[in-house]
């Protein structure tokens, strides 16, 4: 019996091609699993960002002003200098959002931002052209704010000057799709005082601060956040993760500029409790990485991923410039103002409280 | 319930719910201040005032307060969600803390004769034990791990372990004193003799103590910060109280030391106070511990005083603005619900008959 010959297999894949479906199969399946366990940033955000980081290293430099203050003295004229010196944004016709630091009553500390500093922000940029200037926040430790007011020596100000102030805590709402996508939600809810500005000015207190070393401009955010619907810390944006959230905000807010009030500052165990320090400075900017770097280097601390990590994580997202070389430093040298910072003790982090 | 007597403020109350008739937006709810957008927290306070017997809490009520009523009512059965809970208001999908008010307002409609003939639907009852079921399931932090209490419990001197309500929807988020005491109030309200003793409540009342600052008072719950003592808050203050108001029972043995002491730090709020919201919500608190502390029946007299003309309770103590010619308190429908709660010599909102 003779042995029909068995016709050769026709193969559906050559050898090459199966093995170039491999590679690209496992280059496809590494990305897709890369884009899962990265999140929320994700791996394609993450290549974007480089190349915005990189870009952002051929772009020009940062401007930050420092000038010295007294609470005692004029703070306008200084302040004026600052603002002029640095290329700030034209506020001609504006509605401009003053967003100072009032968190608590606590006599004798330097915990607010000084009324003598908002009032001569207030009398800049009315003197500037701005349209409207209204004071907002939304302090983190009380839903009635008013005797907060009173008792900080603001609301004077803010009655002698007839400025307008707004409880961001509860302001109506609009809902604001998240830019960056850092902290993992894809949409806030934000006051609408603050989605409607056309100039939103971030106004802290120089501090320490526990979990995050330093809260300077891009913290004082955390402000802007409407307790109504995050509740009081706002600790919610604690759980998402303290620099995700403070370079979210940065990201989706309107366009800013910061003045920080740095006149007499705090030390050791700040927010709350540390020591009044008097650095005699106010900083302003519009990059707001680069001045609260720069405040951090007038503290005695450098941002790194251990020191003022939320400074360090906003540059290296291509948020502004923190490195020394790509900020120019205006009106006074940074080693002229700087001091030596009792840095706040850091416990071990429990976020949800 | 003990409840110090208190004068007839009926024109006091007329007029302002004539305000908040007049101040009702569009869709039914109310906001926290004039033409500002309806929230479920200020909707709920606005029912509970024109649920008044003055107002459309009797039979054949006026038609403009029945009106109102039954528009209120609608909006907050329209925003009651598929989980039992509410948002913050008619956009937010997401349940939160909001919802406690919202099930104060369904306790007091389906306990009272009067609004249960005039304005209870065939669904309440649903809506009201779903939206118990949602506090009790989903209003609550979760328990930490023993690990997490230590870190805790040595950072913040605080029991981790006694579980308290949280702000908002998220999973991971802790409790705090005000959410706290409005679930104890939203809960107790339906039946405060059985429900004061249930273990929730139970619960929820050692939370308060455990939270209650050393110096007397509530503040959002972190009575320590570190080492330090963060000092007590008005709002946080009165919420505490009025939950212990209303849940106090036999197995507390009394009133407890928190309460005498925060009886006496509220009691200097209200007389400190420039804000006609604390005041009301201060003076709404104060009046069910008569004889406590410092807090006097002439005391007492001194801040309704306060409330309706804003008159200071001394020479050297701060004044307030008290009720307008509009009606209301503060430009605000919700501050203007607490002070007719805080008037009112009928106690329908808190033990309904």
């Amino acid at each position: 019996m003779a042995l029909r010959p068995t016709k050769p297999r026709r193969r559906i894949l050559s050898r090459r091609q199966f093995t170039r479906l491999m590679l690209v199969g496992a280059i496809g399946g590494s990305v897709a699993v890369a884009e899962i366990v990265s999140r929320p940033l994700g791996i394609i955000k993450w290549i974007g960002l480089n190349f915005r980081r990189i870009g952002k290293g051929f772009g020009v430099k940062s401007q930050v002003a420092i000038v010295n203050a007294s609470y005692d003295g004029d703070i306008l004229s200084p302040l004026r200098t600052a603002w002029d010196a640095v290329d700030s944004p034209s506020v001609v016709g504006k509605r401009v959002v003053l967003k100072p630091n009032i968190i608590y009553n606590l006599p004798g500390s330097a915990i607010n931002t000084h009324p003598a500093v908002i009032e001569a922000a207030v009398r800049l940029f009315r003197e500037k052209g701005a349209k409207e200037v209204i004071v907002a926040e939304g302090s983190a430790y009380q839903r009635d704010i008013t005797d907060l007011l009173y008792q900080s020596g603001i609301k004077q100000v803010l009655t002698t000057l007839n400025v307008p102030f707004v409880d961001l805590n509860h302001d109506d709402l609009v809902k604001v799709a998240t830019k960056g996508g850092f902290n993992g939600l894809e949409f806030m809810w934000f006051p609408k005082t603050i989605a409607e500005a056309d100039l939103l000015v971030s106004m802290p207190k120089m501090k320490t601060h526990h979990w995050a070393s330093v809260t300077l401009s891009m913290k004082n955010l955390y402000g802007i956040v409407p307790g109504i619907k995050y509740g009081w810390p706002k600790n919610t944006l604690h759980v998402t993760g303290i620099e995700q959230s403070i370079t979210e905000l940065y990201e989706t807010m309107p366009p800013q500029a910061a003045i920080v009030d740095g006149i007499v500052a705090m030390e050791d165990d700040g927010p709350l409790f540390g020591k009044p320090r008097a650095a005699q400075v106010l900083v302003v900017g519009r990059d707001l990485v680069a001045v609260d770097a720069t405040c951090a280097r007038i503290m005695g601390f450098e941002p790194s991923k251990d020191t003022a990590k939320h400074i360090w994580y906003a540059e290296w997202l291509g948020q502004g410039n923190a490195a020394k070389e790509r900020i120019e430093q205006k009106a006074l040298p940074l080693e002229s103002v700087k001091q030596d910072f009792v840095p706040a003790p850091k416990p071990e982090d429990v976020a949800r409280y | 319930m003990n409840s110090y007597a208190i004068g007839n403020y009926d024109d006091n109350i007329r007029l302002a719910l004539d305000y908040l008739v007049k101040t009702q937006n569009e869709d039914g709810g109310w906001g926290y201040k004039v033409g500002g957008q309806s929230f479920t927290e200020a909707t709920a306070m606005a029912l509970l005032a024109l649920f008044h017997p003055i107002g459309g809490g009797k039979s054949n009520p006026a038609p403009v307060y029945a009106e109102s009523i039954q528009k209120g009512l609608l909006r907050l059965r329209s925003d009651n969600h598929s989980d039992g809970g509410w948002g913050i208001f008619k956009d937010d999908s997401f349940s939160s803390w909001h919802g406690f008010l919202a099930t104060w307002v369904f306790n007091i409609l389906l306990k009272v004769p009067e609004l249960v003939t005039l304005y209870s639907r065939p669904e309440d009852p649903d809506i009201r034990n779903r939206a118990r079921g949602w506090i009790i399931g989903k209003g609550r932090e979760p328990r930490v791990n023993d690990k997490d209490a230590i870190i805790v419990k040595k950072l913040f001197s605080i029991d981790a372990k006694i579980v308290g309500f949280k702000w908002g929807p998220n999973p991971e988020e802790a409790g705090f004193v005000i959410p706290t005491a409005m679930a104890i109030i939203a809960l107790t309200v339906e039946d405060r003799l059985v429900v004061a003793d249930t273990d929730v409540v139970r619960e929820s009342k050692a939370y308060l103590r455990n939270r209650a600052c050393p110096v007397g008072g509530w503040n959002i719950g972190n009575p320590f910060a570190y080492d330090k003592q963060l000092p007590p808050t008005p709002d946080g203050t009165s919420y505490g109280l009025l939950a212990f108001a209303i849940s106090l029972s036999s197995s507390d043995f009394g009133q407890t030391t928190e309460v005498l002491q925060a009886v006496s730090t509220l009691a200097d709020f209200v007389e400190n106070s420039n804000s006609d919201q604390t005041v009301a919500l201060g003076t709404l608190a104060l009046r069910f511990f008569p004889d406590v502390g410092n807090n006097t029946q002439d005391k007492l007299n001194a801040f309704y005083n306060k409330l309706r003309s804003g008159r200071a309770t001394k020479d050297d103590k701060p004044k307030t603005i008290g009720q307008e010619k509009s009606g209301g308190w503060a430009n605000s429908p919700f501050a203007t619900a607490l002070a007719v709660l805080a008037l009112s010599d009928n106690l329908y909102f808190f033990d309904p008959k």
